[in-house]
């Protein structure tokens, strides 16, 4: 188990180290440098040349691509945004990451529960009106984009009803998260409702469930003790995935509804050719990645005891 | 070649018999009124972009400062945006953007896809390990991100390409609206789903018996491929890919919002919505109008490629 988890740490050095370099290359594959925004004011080529020499991009490529990559691997260091001069990307990430991460966590709880609590009642009124109603609102929730709900959440409960405010950050426990964490948590909600019904269906039918169903225990305790626990094993897999997206994929969301998080910020990066920030940026983002697979296989081990000892 | 043994399969108590594949998924089909409506709708929706400029009232580009962002009225039916275009004639004209994205963008992924999933299936050893490592390496990238740099790098080359080739590219690009960019891009991402999924299919049908019969009785490769493996991994590309429908169109919609897909004035439905972010407070008419409509495509393309699922493989959708 040690040797397991030891192994897969290890195994995110290279993985980083591989969308590090496909960032780097991508981008400077990209025509456009950080200086000439394209429509924007003209900037004396005497000034360009200090730019670059000043960050370094002056320098044959492979110089550049070696240098930054030792600035991280040796003292963490992310380098200097070009376009906030004097800010370095790490403090970029520290202001602006959490915020994404508490709206990616409000959201994830709220589809967490709503859509596990969906998916059994679904399950357990399985082909009446309930479960078809809810089988029909959980593919509007995969297949309405989180951009949409944002919007309409903004126009109905904050312009049209006047209920919450229409835009703003004030922490994980105000109630300006409504409305963002609402939109980014209806298409996880969904997926998630999806896979529970369909898993709990499944489990379900099993011979212990009528065992127990036998020995007289209560419907309730059935689903929740017996049930439950087995049903989640496939939930967990999508939780995990939904929860990356959901943390990496708010751009939409913060724009709309403008909470100053990363993801807003990384678009403004790509356009404007700020290349610390976007390696900086895509690394994080890659790390949730890994990491948050490899929480879900470990997760899978305390569920399942089955293979715990395998 | 000698004929074939028939092979005894295991038929379905509900599927009428002696039918093809798809007589029997339309069978299905037509007894689910979800998905019969929803293919009305996609029917409608391909007319009226195919008959766009003759239904809309305005041009898409059409600017009229003496009307800017009005409500709807009788001479505009859903208002106008911020510089006085006619947001129903902008609508209309943008259903042409996200169904061309749709087939086109899917067209490409599958043309770039499904051969190398099938090589990479079938032949097996070297060549399958190297597309399993790019494979692999591609699905470290958080997929968003990787979109919006692809995307970026796609458009921008597109902008200064020179040569021969790259001139005519860099003119359709601009004659599309950034469309060729949004293509290619997807493109270049997506045949990554589609490969593996048809490698994997095709390494559940190369176990089959009938495909060892076929090589015995003297059948070559290529004909294995075309008239044993071919046939029967196709049901699920046409599941996957009646739902990468949607996924393309949502995606067209989430990189125009940001300003990364098509150019404007192309009337994309995400860049209305991203033009009409900034006054949703005072004119929540010019928001809602293309939000709906994308909403409304792409639960269409859903529901109908759900239904499909059901029809096609009733193994697939207890």
């Amino acid at each position: 188990m040690t040797t397991y988890v030891l192994q897969r740490v290890a195994l995110l050095i290279p993985s980083l180290l591989v969308v590090y370099t496909i960032t780097f290359f991508l981008m400077q594959a990209t025509p456009g440098s950080p200086w000439n925004d394209d429509g924007g004011r003209p900037i004396p080529p005497q000034v360009v040349e200090r730019l670059n020499e000043r960050y370094g991009l002056d320098r044959p490529i492979w110089e550049q691509y070696t240098t930054f990559l030792w600035g991280i691997v040796t003292r963490g260091d992310l380098g200097d945004s070009y376009t906030r001069v004097g800010q370095s990307v790490n403090t970029i990430i520290r202001n602006f990451f959490p915020v994404s991460l508490q709206l990616g966590l409000v959201a994830m709880v709220i589809a967490v529960v709503f859509g596990i609590t969906l998916g059994i009642v679904s399950a357990v009124n399985h082909n009446t009106w309930v479960d078809r109603l809810a089988t029909f609102l959980s593919i509007v929730g995969i297949s309405t984009p989180n951009y949409v709900v944002a919007t309409v959440l903004v126009v109905l409960l904050a312009v049209t009803l006047g209920w919450l405010p229409t835009s703003g950050w004030d922490g994980p426990f105000s109630r300006r998260v409504i409305i963002p964490a609402s939109a980014l948590a209806l298409a996880p909600m969904a997926l998630i409702a999806r896979y529970t019904r369909a898993s709990m269906l499944e489990t379900l039918r099993l011979d212990y469930v009528r065992t127990a169903r036998a020995k007289g225990l209560r419907g309730q305790l059935i689903l929740i003790r017996h049930c439950l626990p087995n049903a989640l094993m496939p939930v967990v897999t999508v939780a995990g995935v939904a929860f990356t997206e959901v943390v990496t994929g708010s751009f939409f969301v913060e724009t709309i509804t403008g909470v100053p998080g990363i993801g807003r910020y990384f678009v403004t990066s790509v356009t404007a050719r700020d290349y610390p920030v976007i390696i900086g940026t895509t690394l994080l983002f890659a790390t949730v990645v890994m990491i948050m697979n490899l929480v879900v296989d470990l997760l899978y081990f305390f569920i399942n005891p089955k293979l715990r000892y395998a | 070649m000698p004929e074939a043994v028939p092979a005894t399969l295991p038929t379905l108590t509900s599927a009428p018999r002696g039918r093809s594949l798809g007589q029997r998924a339309f069978q299905r089909l037509r007894r689910n009124p979800i998905a019969l409506l929803s293919l009305t709708y996609i029917v409608a929706l391909i007319l009226v972009a195919l008959l766009a400029p003759v239904i809309a009232p305005y041009g898409y580009a059409a600017v009229d400062f003496t009307a800017i962002t009005q409500a709807p009225s009788e001479k505009h039916w859903l208002g106008t945006d911020q510089l006085g275009r006619d947001v129903l004639s902008r609508l209309i004209h943008g259903t042409r953007v996200s169904l061309s994205v749709a087939f086109v963008a899917q067209a490409i992924i599958l043309l770039i896809g499904v051969p190398i999933g099938l090589a990479s299936g079938y032949i097996g050893g070297r060549f399958d390990l190297v597309v399993q490592r790019v494979v692999d390496v591609l699905y470290a990238f958080p997929s968003l991100l990787f979109v919006i740099i692809v995307m970026t790098f796609v458009q921008a080359n597109l902008r200064t390409a020179s040569g021969p080739v790259g001139e005519l590219l860099v003119q359709a690009n601009r004659a599309t609206g950034g469309l060729l960019g949004v293509f290619i891009a997807l493109g270049l991402i997506f045949w990554l789903t589609v490969a593996r999924l048809v490698r994997a299919e095709v390494l559940k049908v190369k176990t089959n018996d009938y495909i060892d019969g076929a090589r015995s009785l003297g059948a070559s490769d290529w004909q294995i491929i075309r008239r044993h493996v071919f046939p029967n991994v196709l049901p699920p590309i046409i599941v996957a890919t009646t739902l990468g429908l949607p996924a393309a169109i949502m995606i067209e919609a989430g990189l125009s919002f940001l300003g990364l897909g098509v150019a404007p004035p192309t009337p994309s439905w995400g860049l209305m919505i991203a033009d009409a972010v900034p006054s949703i407070r005072g004119h929540p008419h010019m928001i809602l109008a293309p939000a709906l409509a994308l909403s409304l495509t792409l639960l269409a393309f859903n529901f109908l490629g759900d239904a499909l699922r059901d029809a096609i493989d009733p193994w697939m959708s207890r």
